[in-house]
């Protein structure tokens, strides 16, 4: 074990963590509102991914430009979804919440399949061969940018809910629907725009992977995993604890492979991920349950 | 309780609707079509190589039907029958028994995972049905002492026993001699049976292991793994891979600028026609041991035509797929028969050689085992993103290249 | 009342010939073993579901991680099997016995800290994750490779057969038995606290129901009925490696059953697998060789279906069909 080894793996374990942090930030926002879980998230990404290749491969787009397309895409896309079939179960049971969306996820998943077959598809971009050296540490380009992107996009939407009357009709409906609706706060329409922000959040994420990530039918099934370890580990709903909780994972995931043998490190994250819903359930920055 | 007596008709309705829908039974004697199963991972994380296998089997199908059938059976045609395992276990033993039972399959040919093949064949054997492995990597398929199951592919043992033995026929190459190396694969059984073997062969050649590196297979990021693989700094490392974790291995190699160490994977993600179209230059130099090169001897025709039907270069699972079409044909014409029995000696009594083997090592012939004894594969390294076979010599259309 | 108890033990006792016989029928049918393979995987799946609706429909906590207790059960027997030599009929039992203890550590661990509806099926579901990962790293349970029951020929006493039949019975026998064992919780003490918990714990614990104990008993019953359906899968498939048996797909398979034939009765779970399965193996056949992914899309859209417009399940739609006749109240 060297130390270029390490610090090669905490500068990747970075990058990714911004990604998933991104990700996960998305799958917070509908839960602290909402209430749901969504466990076809993943399967946002991949149609955002599947979006951004062919914005690249068939329209010629920049990879970083097809954010004017993921965006206002998968944002329209969760809206959707959410109208036809997160609204009619907004008050059923969470369990029967959970399963719709694990039906919905192998329906998207499924149908990915049948319309783009089950290939692994890279975009070629110009930008996965820009690798820069840092002493004996290789920083790629690709990552650092999707790394500052995440950050960006995740500051963004910050601003967005503490700033603006939508963020504070969104904050306002998450914390008490009814005393919501009783200030005037269209509550159902509310939840459509949260829900579509979102997934908007994935469509980011999308763009900013698709210059050095592949994209399949399934590629939304780890992602989508991830991303509920973080939620908790950062505190469901808490957008800054997901944030960091998105980077943790993304160090220990990549330090963790680089002292443990073979995918231990995922045991690892499991573990913290049940220890931390066990005792400390309102996350790293949530205050102790009494 | 309401609820029994609908459960009551439930079940009557049930059984008149399975019953109905079976399909009708050919008649004895000679049938005009015969039915074949053909079971891969259609659906899944695995439905692209699922697909790729499954190619090599309708071209072969398309080839023997345009060519007059079956003829000793007045030219009968065959009929694949899919069977699609999602990858599962359970799944592939449940399509075995549809096949069989519902379908009628005088036989069937799959289906590319170890872990669904193991308990897909031995049902098979309980329903003394035959089955050809076309390509499926674990030794144990063909060690079970099995009398219905036969493997045209190599077993995890005759890829790691090539690997070895190229690496030590480095030095009259031109290359360096191999004294260590490190192992990195995925950790899925195709990872863990390969590795095995290569273990126990590195072992017997002398060639000490200094690690072994595993890693799950949906792995956003592979740097620091290979990092830590040419860490403890190899002569070579040795990968088994399937195509993302591939291509994330390679563009790993180019950032870390490892090119004195040779690459060589298992026939993984490297032989996938995708993997080079992603990389482009970065492939360049990676080392594979492979079933099938399009610019050995005779490949290149069949080669084309795959292309013009299918789009895409053939692999070595295609062309494992193909030739265990061929070779349940030679089969069938040999028995003259579907009965099972008779059909289960032909394929066992198989021995084919020229033309109608596309396989490097030219020949088919099973074991007691039900092995294929004549497993042999080419290594090729990627030139100019090109798969050129440069080993072993007698094939060899290029120069293997070092250290760019 | 009476009329309508003897009713019910007609129409269980008839619905119980039918299926002891259907066997017979099905010898006389053409290609009846595949049909009888698909009643054995209803009947499995009834099974392991039912088992699964005593901890997630009756006590209401819903595991997405019942591919632990699946997996232990196979991997137990299976390992006692090939290494030593023990009869699964056995090993089944020393199976139950480990994801039992499990299931109380589980339970208690879960439950002594209050994790309640979401938390614990997110809690369960990366227990069965890690679970996967941590079987797949470890040679001796061999690794992602998996174990395989090796095919000894016909033999009762090690559970393996020539003919599906046998295993259409073993697996009829089973279900019957979880189906009575759940049957007699629904009107059993434990049963009616296992609904407290559910409906209310504020009111449960008010009324003296040890909230922690009721439902680590309700984890226990459901984890060791679950690891004897794993030793029947084990012996079904004759394999088992970490992805068939741990891990989030086969746990989220356990409960759709439930879900979909109405949490928290008796009937509902096996109703839903005698619906789901033949679907599940049907559209398949007719559509797996040609459109991949089409069945599962179907399967998917049938949950989705299910929850949006009959969320009580099955047998929540005909108890509604059922309570606008008033003759059906007597039955209550």
């Amino acid at each position: 074990m060297n130390t270029s080894l390490l610090a090669q793996a905490a500068v990747n374990g970075l990058f990714i963590g911004g990604v998933f942090a991104l990700i996960s930030i998305g799958l917070t926002l509908i839960w602290g509102v909402m209430r749901i879980i969504n466990f076809a998230h993943g399967e946002f990404l991949m149609i955002g991914m599947y979006i951004a290749y062919f914005a690249v491969v068939r329209a010629g787009l920049d990879p970083y430009l097809t954010l004017l397309v993921t965006v206002p895409a998968l944002f329209l896309v969760g809206a959707l979804i959410f109208w036809g079939t997160i609204r009619p179960v907004l008050s059923a049971p969470s369990m029967n919440q959970i399963l719709l969306t694990v039906g919905l996820s192998l329906v998207l998943q499924n149908l990915a399949l049948v319309f783009f077959k089950a290939d692994v598809l890279f975009a070629q971009t110009p930008y996965a061969k820009m690798n820069y050296r840092i002493g004996s540490v290789v920083l790629e380009m690709p990552k650092l940018i999707a790394f500052a992107g995440s950050v960006l996009a995740a500051s963004l939407l910050y601003w967005l809910l503490q700033s603006t009357d939508l963020g504070r009709a969104i904050r306002a409906a998450s914390q008490n629907s009814r005393a919501a609706q009783l200030m005037g706060i269209n509550v159902r329409q509310t939840y459509l725009v949260a829900f579509g922000i979102g997934s908007a959040c994935l469509g980011v994420a999308a763009s900013l992977m698709i210059p050095f990530y592949y994209v399949s039918p399934t590629v939304g099934i780890f992602f989508g995993t991830i991303a509920f370890v973080i939620v908790v580990l950062g505190g469901m709903g808490n957008f800054l604890g997901a944030l960091v909780a998105g980077v943790i994972i993304g160090l220990t995931e990549s330090l963790g492979a680089a002292v443990l043998p073979g995918s231990l490190a995922r045991v690892f994250t499991f573990a913290v991920f049940v220890l931390f819903l066990l005792f400390r359930p309102t996350g790293i920055f949530g205050r102790r349950q009494g | 309780m309401r609820t029994n007596r609908w459960l009551l008709a439930l079940s009557v309705l049930l059984c008149i609707a399975l019953t109905s829908c079976g399909a009708p039974s050919a008649g004895p004697g000679q049938p005009k079509t015969i039915k074949v199963g053909a079971l891969y991972p259609l659906s899944g994380e695995l439905a692209q190589i699922g697909d790729n296998v499954r190619n090599g089997l309708v071209l072969a199908v398309e080839d023997i039907n345009a060519a007059g059938g079956i003829r000793s059976m007045g030219g009968a045609k065959i009929e694949l029958v899919f069977g699609d395992t999602q990858g599962k276990p359970d799944v592939g033993v449940s399509e075995v028994d549809r096949l069989v039972q519902q379908e009628g399959v005088v036989a069937i040919i799959g289906c590319y995972q170890s872990a669904v093949t193991i308990p897909a064949t031995q049902e098979a054997e309980r329903l003394q049905v035959p089955f050809i492995v076309d390509i499926a990597v674990a030794n144990k398929i063909t060690e079970r002492g099995f009398r219905w199951v036969f493997r045209v592919g190599p077993k995890a043992d005759s890829y790691a026993a090539d690997q070895v033995a190229f690496l030590k026929d480095l030095p009259s190459l031109g290359g360096p001699e191999i004294r260590k190396v490190a192992l990195l694969h995925e950790d899925t059984d195709w990872g863990q049976s390969t590795a095995e073997a290569q273990k126990r062969f590195l072992k017997e050649a002398g060639i000490e292991v200094l690690t072994e590196v595993t890693y799950p297979a949906n792995a956003a990021d592979l740097t620091t793994e290979v990092s830590k693989a040419a860490a403890t700094n190899p002569d070579a490392i040795l990968t088994v891979t399937y195509l993302n974790d591939a291509v994330l291995i390679t563009q790993a190699r180019e950032k870390l600028g490892l090119k004195n160490i040779l690459f060589m994977d298992t026939a993984g993600g490297t032989i996938d026609p995708e993997y080079i179209q992603r990389l482009g230059s970065a492939a360049d130099g990676m080392l594979t041991v492979v079933e099938f090169s399009k610019f050995a001897k005779g490949s290149a025709e069949l080669n084309e035509r795959y292309r013009a039907r299918f789009g895409e270069d053939m692999t070595g699972n295609s062309v494992h797929s193909y030739q265990a079409g061929l070779v349940l044909a030679d089969a069938l014409e040999r028995a003259g028969t579907t009965e099972k029995n008779a059909l289960r000696d032909a394929i066992a009594r198989t021995d084919m050689s020229g033309e109608k083997v596309v396989l490097p090592s030219g020949r088919v012939q099973f074991g007691e085992d039900g092995q294929n004894r004549f497993a042999r594969l080419y290594v090729v390294q990627i030139q100019k993103g090109e798969l050129m076979p440069v080993w072993p010599p007698a094939v060899a259309t290029a120069k293997i290249q070092f250290g760019q | 009342m009476k009329r309508a108890h003897r009713l019910r033990i007609l129409g269980l006792a008839g619905g119980l010939l039918f299926l002891s016989l259907l066997p017979l029928a099905l010898q006389r049918v053409n290609r009846g073993e595949y049909y009888l393979h698909v009643l054995t995987l209803v009947l499995l799946y009834a099974y392991l579901s039912t088992a699964w609706n005593i901890l997630g429909g009756f006590a209401g906590q819903h595991s997405l991680g019942h591919g632990i207790f699946l997996g232990i059960g196979a991997y137990t027997s299976t390992l006692l099997f090939s290494r030593f030599g023990v009869t699964p009929w056995l090993g089944m039992w020393v199976g139950a016995l480990l994801a039992g203890a499990v299931g109380a550590f589980i339970g208690f661990l879960c439950f002594r800290y209050g994790l309640r509806g979401p938390y614990f099926a997110l809690a369960t579901i990366a227990l069965a994750e890690a679970m996967r990962y941590v079987v797949s790293n470890i040679p001796y349970l061999g690794g992602a490779r998996g174990l395989e029951v090796v095919w000894k020929g016909h033999n009762l006493a090690i559970f393996q057969f020539s003919t599906k039949a046998w295993y259409y019975y073993v697996a009829l026998f089973f279900t019957v038995i979880c189906l009575a064992i759940s049957a007699w919780l629904n009107r059993s003490r434990l049963g009616y606290w296992m609904v407290a918990v559910r409906e209310n714990e504020d009111a449960a614990a008010a009324l003296g129901v040890d909230l922690v104990r009721t439902k680590v008993i309700a984890t226990v019953v459901s984890a060791v009925l679950t690891a004897i359906g794993g030793t029947f899968y084990a012996q079904y498939f004759t394999f088992v490696n970490p992805a068939s048996v741990f891990g989030e797909g086969p746990s989220v398979q356990i409960l759709l059953y439930s879900i979909i034939g109405g949490l928290g009765t008796v009937w509902g779970s096996a109703i839903g697998a005698l619906v789901l399965v033949p679907i599940a193996e049907f559209t398949r056949a007719r559509l797996g060789g040609t459109f991949a992914g089409v069945h599962l899309l179907i399967y998917g859209a049938i949950l989705m279906v299910v929850m949006l417009f009959m969320p009580q399940g099955i047998v929540g739609v005909v108890q509604k069909v059922v309570r606008r006749r008033p003759r059906a109240k007597e039955d209550r």
